[in-house]
């Protein structure tokens, strides 16, 4: 039990990671106390699926949050053990609820949205990601987002009227979660469950992500006790990630330069140098064996004999 | 969304003028050739939510009803100068004229349906398009042929294979397609025994007759009377007694053409 280890996407903005599935098994760790060792991971080429999150624990390797719930369950280890039956399946509902109609504006706010996807989806994602995976990643993601999209909303024909759809289901839906959660700490009673932990993963990034684009944001931030809700969860599990990203960004605007921040946003900017110089001494020289280059440089050679033949016979004369 | 709710309070001030008009059809596919299981599902819930409204309509059968509806999916109400498809919206646009069946339940009872309302959609109507549309023995002998039979050849086999492909599309997106048939059960199982825990042994889940019992009616009803190849899935569902309970109580209650 001692040997769990998590791979995950990186953390940005004061979040411990970017993506949403990776958040949801975070937090549910955290609200189980299980010691865990987080590992951010730069690709997820080799993972079992090709997805992220990973939790390992010896040989065994999971990889979506409802097998985690599952398989800490038989460990004993489950936040969701004061939940009578009946609250279970608000539970299971209220999670179908959420998948059904926040599920599809989240990933149109990320993905779909062009501007988002621009300048604030690929960026990130390109900076988790190490060459050549950055190139691969993002448009393979967006591909699966707008099949998505598709797939439900095809009936529309402008993006839109897609658009807003989709956004005016998920305020819908923000509405009725506003509506259950009351005043209360938790959704269930004054401990976390894992719905919970879904709830968290869902709305932290839109509170904490810049947007350029943040209809959806805005609806998040306009409802008082989710914003609550997702401040205490944050406060409560994540204050060292939140108070680093904070300290980080003090002192960068108190100490740096417009280079230094350049630095930071974008590093081992020497190593890319050398990888394009390499990557273009390559290039051309390809070009150069494919144009016959060298082919020429022999019978230049030929030709000089030639010349000298005939000076030769120049001289006889 | 200022446009969004400009247009819905046109809609609302417009139709709330006009009480609820006594010839409303109601467009659904053919019963006994053409309807699949999904669809025979989702027009029977909104049947049983209409009659539990106690608002008078006609049924209508076409074979194109389909490809009439404005959301391309059936059924759908022409009701006056509106036509309004699927369940949720005919919901909102009784509730527009008045007509709504939780009116007494509080906003946390409301926000508990509207839950639960997700979870036979994202549940039920998948296992069903699953076992029609991805499950070969079904397609093969049930589907293929239903789906076909209202078009002349060869039309019919491009129809199918295209309203395949959307379904399959659909799935895929939804990741339901990778999954295999004991996993679908499992789900369906799950989202029964949520169904049923929640209900307890109450007649309806909220005291009086809501959309969500129209729902759980036009789906459980529908699965447990409809012969296919497959049988797990009405075995499935059939296990939950209080269910086909309810979904008994309300066909005779409402259904009953005596």
């Amino acid at each position: 039990m001692n040997n769990i280890e998590l791979d995950i996407w990186r953390g940005e903005w004061g979040l411990a990671s970017i993506d949403i599935e990776c958040l949801k098994v975070l937090t549910y760790m955290k609200f189980i106390g299980v010691p865990v060792r987080v590992r951010e991971v730069s690709n997820p080429f080799f993972t079992p699926k090709g997805t992220l999150p990973v939790l390992r624990d010896g040989r065994k390797a999971l990889t979506n949050f409802e097998e985690v719930v599952t398989y800490l369950k038989s460990l004993d280890y489950s936040t969701d053990v004061h939940l009578n039956t009946k609250q279970a399946a608000e539970a299971s509902a209220f999670t179908q609820h959420i998948r059904e109609k926040l599920y599809p504006a989240y990933q149109f706010a990320w993905w779909v949205d062009e501007k988002n996807y621009a300048d604030l989806t690929r960026p990130t994602y390109a900076k988790a990601l190490q060459i050549p995976f950055n190139f691969y990643y993002p448009s393979k993601y967006q591909k699966a987002a707008k099949e998505m999209i598709d797939a439900l909303y095809g009936e529309h024909t402008d993006l839109r009227e897609i658009e807003k759809t989709v956004y005016s289901e998920a305020e819908k839906c923000l509405k009725t979660l506003s509506d259950r959660l009351g005043e209360s700490e938790y959704f269930f009673g004054n401990r976390p469950s894992s719905f919970d932990a879904t709830v968290f993963a869902y709305l932290a990034p839109l509170y904490k992500a810049p947007f350029p684009n943040g209809t959806l944001a805005s609806h998040v931030k306009g409802i008082a006790n989710l914003t609550r809700f997702v401040a205490r969860i944050n406060q409560k599990n994540f204050r060292h990630v939140t108070d680093e990203y904070n300290k980080q960004n003090a002192t960068k605007q108190s100490t740096g330069t417009q280079s230094d921040r350049e630095a930071a946003n974008f590093p081992n900017q020497t190593r890319n140098k050398i990888l394009a110089a390499i990557f273009a001494g390559i290039a051309m020289t390809g070009y150069a064996v494919a144009n016959g280059m060298f082919q020429d440089l022999k019978e230049f050679e030929h030709t000089q004999d030639y010349s000298d033949m005939f000076e030769n016979e120049a001289d006889d004369n | 969304m200022p446009e969004m709710s400009l247009k819905d309070s046109i809609i609302t001030s417009l139709s709330a003028q006009e009480p609820w008009p006594d010839n409303v059809k109601l467009f659904q596919p053919y019963e006994v050739e053409q309807i699949l299981l999904p669809d025979n599902a989702s027009c029977l819930a909104v049947q049983a939510f209409l009659k539990m409204c106690n608002l008078p309509f006609e049924v209508e059968m076409r074979w194109n009803a389909e490809f009439m509806s404005p959301s391309g999916r059936v059924p759908f109400i022409k009701c006056g100068a509106f036509v309004v498809s699927e369940l949720e919206p005919i919901v909102q646009f009784a509730a527009n004229k008045g007509v709504s069946l939780c009116s007494k339940l509080s906003t946390e009872e409301r926000a508990e349906m509207r839950a639960y309302m997700s979870l036979i959609t994202n549940v039920l109507v998948n296992a069903e398009l699953y076992i029609s549309w991805v499950d070969q023995d079904t397609y093969n002998t049930v589907t293929r042929i239903r789906n076909s039979s209202v078009y002349p050849w060869p039309l019919g086999w491009i129809q199918t294979r295209s309203k395949r492909n959307a379904v399959i599309k659909r799935l895929k997106a939804l990741h339901w397609y990778d999954k295999t048939l004991e996993q679908v059960l499992a789900d369906v199982e799950q989202c029964c025994n949520s169904l049923s825990q929640r209900l307890g042994d109450k007649d309806y889940f909220f005291g009086t007759p809501t959309e969500l019992d129209a729902l759980v009616f036009g789906h459980v009803f529908t699965i447990i009377t409809t012969r296919l190849p497959c049988r797990k899935l009405a075995d499935t569902v059939r296990r939950h007694v209080s269910l086909v309970a309810l979904a008994k109580r309300v066909d005779e209650q409402y259904f009953k053409r005596a």
